[in-house]
């Protein structure tokens, strides 16, 4: 089982991440700023580090430009700034995923799950066919129709599988909802409606841990959707 | 001052409008006595009147003194007419045939004839003759011709003398003895054949000087003539058919016939008219008068009466008990110069009448004149006096009564109006005195306005009176032109006069007592209005000393110093080196006060320019005070310390906000870590699986308090955000259908789960905005969830997206759940949500979040309420499709 370093000067958050992870059956290191995390991190053998930014002696930007000196592991970093700013510099400077507080729980741990399979087990995995779409955790395999998010694999309708798989074939490519119906559909749009959106909608719900923060499928809004590369 | 009781007000005016038009009436009464009682007479002479006296005393109308007027005109008239009927009747009646002796006509006053000769004519060609007129013509003859014609004893030749040298002159003036005839009619015999010409010359430059006609020489053919006026003879006399020209045997009797016949021709015109006249006035249909003329002359007794036929026969004894009897009557026998009668007229009176015809009356005429008082002929003036009489006098009484009580009336009122003038009553009962506009008039005015008034109405008094009482018809003319006839325009100017002068007397002396009564004589008046003004220009200056004498001085002391220079300019006009060092000196003066007005005025340009800069917002606008001078530095070097004040002012009010937000940010996160903490921990202890209550309901109460608080810690941050504009926009442009679209579908299941049904109604695919994408994206959302906390499940939410004058417009409408109680702004501040009761979910910021956002990009947003409709309306600017080709 892979062990996990929970780092925040709030000790409470600590014991409660540890009580969640644990229950996963992780073990966990616990840590209370950024010069303990390093510590910890140089003894024991961690495999993902959950961190807070706003800590004492070392804050947890410093801790990660240091760590990504030496370790690859993956970083969640768990903030209270929940600016879009303080989320691109944390990714920027080497975090792997950012959870603003307060968070859900299970959330959390979803993520977690995500980053620990594709730090372990997907991390390696080298890209195949051409029937194989890959954008980080979420991949599509044209000859099976399967759709894997961090290698679980999600059903899908039929209408939801083209419209992903449109969009995995196009990654980058903004597609307006007339556009994908006219794709999907194979007709004209007349009076486009929000079909289209209701059917993105769920495959979010599928393919995304928070659907309100998707990873994968982006919204440009007043524009049309979006798989962004990776 | 009070407003005026509308009730009293009303009731005043009507008062006074009855009292105008009761001094109206008595000043139409009064005119209306005053022109009845005039007699108007058809007369020869125009506008001839008598007036009844309306106060006249006499019982009868015979005893008036217009009756005795009448009667004596009546009287003086008859006697002229007796004369002319003399000269035109015989027996009685208009005789044409009768012969008029010209010449005896003309003298028929005096005792002796001017004119040798005569001529005798008929009546009727003379009075036809003097109808059409007398014509001269005019008459060309040789001079000869003329001197034999005129001058048949001029040529005697006793006129003519030999003088010393043996010339012959002519000696102008007749020679009475004849006896020496034979000896000059020798001489002139022996001249005439030598000189004839010479001899006529000499008679007929004498004839023309003495000939009272015109007479000129003309030159025809080489041959002086001679051109003369002479009476055309139209109608030739009656015994002989001659003209005068033949009558006549020279120019001296000539010219006395024809002046005669001319005199004669005139006279009878005129006498003729006035016979006809006469005749018709007292004839015995016209008159009520009855007269008898009985002349004795030595021949026969002749007697004129308009009485019937059997009267003329009869004796002088009956006559006089005829007319005793007759009423009104006069009987004067010219000899004894005696009247007898019951009118008041006097014997010089008569016997001045009969004397200016002596020559027609002979001593023996007697005259009875008579008027019956019952007046059976209607028509005539003694008839109409008589009704005048019976009209106005015996009824002035009465009149004066009325006019009386007009005054008495309009008395009454006026001491009423005096007395209430301006007074009113407020609405609790306290009584004021109220002024109008009139009242208000500076009183100078008003005084100037009564002098008009008084003058007018004075001038007008006179020329009423003019034409009523003395009847003056010239007076009287235009009123007639602009009112048409006479009588009744007269009452109606009287009635307007009256109306006019109490209306005018009534205004401004109620104006007065109403200006009295409120103290304010002295204040509405010009010399007031004056007072303060001086007062105030002094104050004015004294409070401002020293502008006063930074400005009046110098500029009096400049005035002083050009007057000065012109002056002494004026007296070295003569020496042209002090002229011109004058005027040098105080061109150089006036030019640098010039400078110096504009550098300053200029400066003040400036100071204002840039005051209106700092005042438009930009602060930072400095003058610079180096290159002002004098007291604009000092305004200049104020004007940045303010603008400083104010830029520091605005700096740290953006600051204050700015960390406001700040501060609220930091909070949040301050709040943010504990409450993950109690979040992660009500997760654990609902993990537990606790059944027991009440802990499970505790629970669920503590995770939905905690989801609210994170919400709250969130919105707050972002409200904050917003309001204090510390945000980035990235505007892009973006489809607003799209979005809708997309949202409707984000939002597709938290719909369905209200079972709210979602009508979107779409016209254009396509509605470009530039915007904020995500923002545009939580503004909706916001919108979106108000709509699943407020709105009434299984209803219809309706979107409308439409695009108008460059503008998009998207509206939202939906039917709320509870009742909206609140104002429309209240929604989108801060804080305030639709129930006021901050028990359900949510924050109260998403309108107001929503709102901001909008308008920080450029759109606008507006909420309308309609009973229980909730309706979204969000503008933005629309995007031109630059892409539309592809």
């Amino acid at each position: 089982m892979a062990n996990i370093l929970v780092c925040d000067d709030d000790k409470e958050i600590v014991d409660a991440i540890e009580i969640y992870l644990s229950q996963e059956g992780y073990r966990i290191y616990k840590a209370y700023d950024g010069e303990q995390a390093i510590d910890i991190l140089k003894r024991e053998d961690i495999h993902l580090l959950i961190m807070d930014i706003m800590m004492p002696k070392l804050d947890g930007i410093r801790a990660t430009l240091q760590i990504r000196k030496t370790s690859a592991i993956p970083i969640i970093m768990l903030s209270a700034k929940s600016e879009d700013s303080d989320k691109i510099l944390g990714l920027n400077i080497g975090a792997d995923d950012y959870i603003s507080k307060p968070f859900n729980p299970l959330e959390l741990v979803a993520r977690v799950k995500s980053n620990l399979r594709r730090y372990t087990s997907l991390g390696s995995m080298n890209p195949d066919s051409k029937s194989v779409h890959r954008v980080g955790g979420l991949v599509i395999n044209e000859e099976n129709k399967e759709v894997t998010v961090d290698g679980e694999a999600v059903k899908m309708t039929p209408i939801e599988y083209n419209i992903l798989l449109l969009l995995m074939k196009n990654q980058g490519k903004v597609f307006s909802i007339n556009e994908i119906y006219e794709n999907i559909w194979n007709e004209d749009a007349i009076g486009a409606d929000n079909t289209v959106a209701v059917h993105i909608r769920h495959i979010r719900e599928k393919i995304e841990i928070n659907p309100r923060e998707p990873r994968y499928l982006k919204v440009v809004w007043g524009v049309g959707y979006k798989i962004d590369k990776q | 001052m009070k407003k005026m009781n509308w009730k009293s007000g009303s009731k005043r005016i009507v008062l006074g409008v009855i009292q105008h038009i009761i001094m109206a009436v008595a000043a139409f009464i009064i005119i209306m006595v005053f022109q009845d009682s005039i007699i108007r007479v058809e007369d020869f002479q125009e506008n001839s009147y008598y007036r009844v006296d309306p106060f006249d005393k006499s019982p009868v109308f015979e005893e008036t003194e217009v009756f005795n007027e009448m009667f004596y005109n009546s009287v003086s008239d008859l006697i002229t007419l007796v004369v002319l009927r003399g000269q035109f009747e015989t027996d009685g009646v208009y005789d044409g045939e009768k012969l008029v002796d010209i010449t005896a006509f003309v003298n028929r006053r005096e005792e002796l004839s001017d004119c040798p000769i005569t001529a005798v004519y008929y009546l009727d060609d003379l009075v036809k003759w003097g109808k059409t007129g007398a014509e001269m013509l005019l008459y060309r003859m040789g001079k000869k011709d003329f001197v034999n014609y005129f001058g048949d004893n001029l040529l005697d030749i006793s006129h003519f003398y030999l003088d010393t040298d043996g010339t012959l002159r002519y000696s102008g003036t007749a020679i009475e003895d004849r006896t020496q005839m034979g000896q000059l009619q020798e001489i002139y015999n022996n001249y005439q054949q030598y000189n004839e010409a010479q001899l006529v010359n000499l008679a007929f430059s004498y004839v023309a000087s003495h000939m009272d006609k015109p007479i000129s020489i003309v030159d025809v053919d080489g041959e002086e003539k001679v051109e003369v006026q002479m009476l055309q003879a139209r109608y030739l006399t009656a015994d002989s058919n001659l003209s005068p020209r033949d009558i006549a045997g020279n120019w001296i009797e000539y010219c006395q016939l024809e002046n005669n016949i001319l005199e004669v021709l005139d006279s009878l015109k005129q006498n003729y008219e006035r016979y006809e006249q006469l005749s018709n006035i007292y004839s015995a249909q016209n008159s009520n008068l009855q007269y008898m003329f009985r002349l004795t002359g030595s021949k026969e007794d002749i007697s004129y009466t308009n009485l019937s036929e059997p009267f003329l026969v009869l004796e002088k004894n009956e006559i006089d008990y005829y007319f005793q009897n007759v009423g009104r009557y006069l009987i004067y026998s010219v000899k004894d110069i005696i009247c007898e009668s019951n009118v008041w007229i006097r014997d010089e009176d008569l016997y001045s009448m009969v004397d200016t015809y002596s020559y027609a009356y002979p001593e023996e005429t007697v005259i009875w004149i008579g008027v019956p008082e019952e007046y059976p002929i209607d028509h005539d003036l003694f008839a109409e006096g008589r009704k005048t009489f019976d009209r106005v006098v015996l009824h002035v009484k009465d009149y004066t009564i009325a006019v009386v009580c007009c005054l008495i009336a309009w008395l009454v009122i006026w001491s009423y109006l005096t007395f209430t003038a301006g007074h009113t009553e407020g609405k609790n009962g306290e009584s004021g005195v109220s002024l109008n506009w009139f009242d208000r008039i500076y009183i100078e005015f008003i005084v100037l306005l009564t002098s008009g008034l008084v003058y007018i109405g004075w001038k007008g008094l006179n020329l009423l009176f003019t034409a009523v009482i003395d009847h003056n018809y010239q007076v009287a003319g235009w009123l007639s032109e602009l009112l048409g006839q006479l009588d009744w325009s007269v009452y109606l100017v009287g009635f307007f006069y009256g109306f006019m002068a109490s209306f005018s007397f009534c205004t401004v002396w109620y104006s007065l007592v109403r200006r009295v009564r409120c103290w304010n004589l002295w204040r509405d008046s010009l010399l007031h209005w004056l007072c303060i003004k001086i007062y105030k220009g002094a104050s004015m200056i004294l409070y401002h000393k020293s502008a006063a004498i930074r400005t009046l001085i110098p500029y009096n002391l400049f005035l002083l110093v050009n007057l000065a220079a012109v002056a002494t300019a004026y007296v070295v006009r003569g020496n042209a080196g002090q002229l011109l060092g004058v005027i040098t000196g105080i061109i150089v003066l006036d030019a640098a006060t010039g400078v110096y007005l504009f550098r300053n005025n200029a400066e003040y340009v400036e100071i204002v320019e840039a005051i209106k800069k700092i005042r438009q917002g930009e602060v930072s606008y400095q003058l610079e005070p180096g290159r002002l001078h004098g007291e604009n530095q000092e305004i200049a070097e104020d004007l940045n310390n303010i603008g400083e004040g104010i830029r520091n002012a605005v700096a740290t009010s953006v600051k204050d906000e700015r960390l406001k937000s700040d501060l609220i940010t930091n909070v949040s996160h301050d709040i943010k870590t504990p409450l993950t903490s109690i979040i992660n921990y009500v997760d654990l202890l609902k993990r537990e699986k606790i059944q027991q209550e009440p802990v499970k309901s505790y629970i669920d109460i503590l995770d939905s308090k905690t989801q609210r608080l994170k919400q709250l810690t969130d919105d707050l941050v972002e409200a904050s955000k917003i309001s204090s504009g510390n945000i980035v926009l990235e505007k892009e442009k973006l489809n607003l259908a799209e979005l809708l679209n997309q949202s409707i579908g984000e939002f597709s299941e938290k719909f369905t789960g209200q079972n709210l049904q979602v009508v979107f109604e779409q016209n254009n695919k396509e509605a470009f905005i530039y915007a904020d994408s995500r923002r545009m994206w939580r503004i909706i959302e916001n919108l979106f969830n108000n709509i699943c906390k407020y709105a009434m499940p299984d209803t219809r939410i309706y979107i409308d997206l439409q695009k108008e004058n460059g503008r998009v417009e998207a509206t939202i409408k939906n039917i709320s759940r509870q009742k909206l109680n609140i104002r429309v702004d209240d929604l989108t501040e801060r804080f305030i949500r639709g129930d006021e009761s901050r028990t359900t979910e949510g924050s109260g910021l998403g309108l107001s979040i929503a709102k901001n956002l909008t308008e920080v990009q450029g759109g606008s947003f507006r909420i309308d309420l309609d009973g229980d409709l909730f309706k979204v309306t969000l503008q933005f600017p629309e995007m031109e499709d630059e892409n539309k080709t592809e």
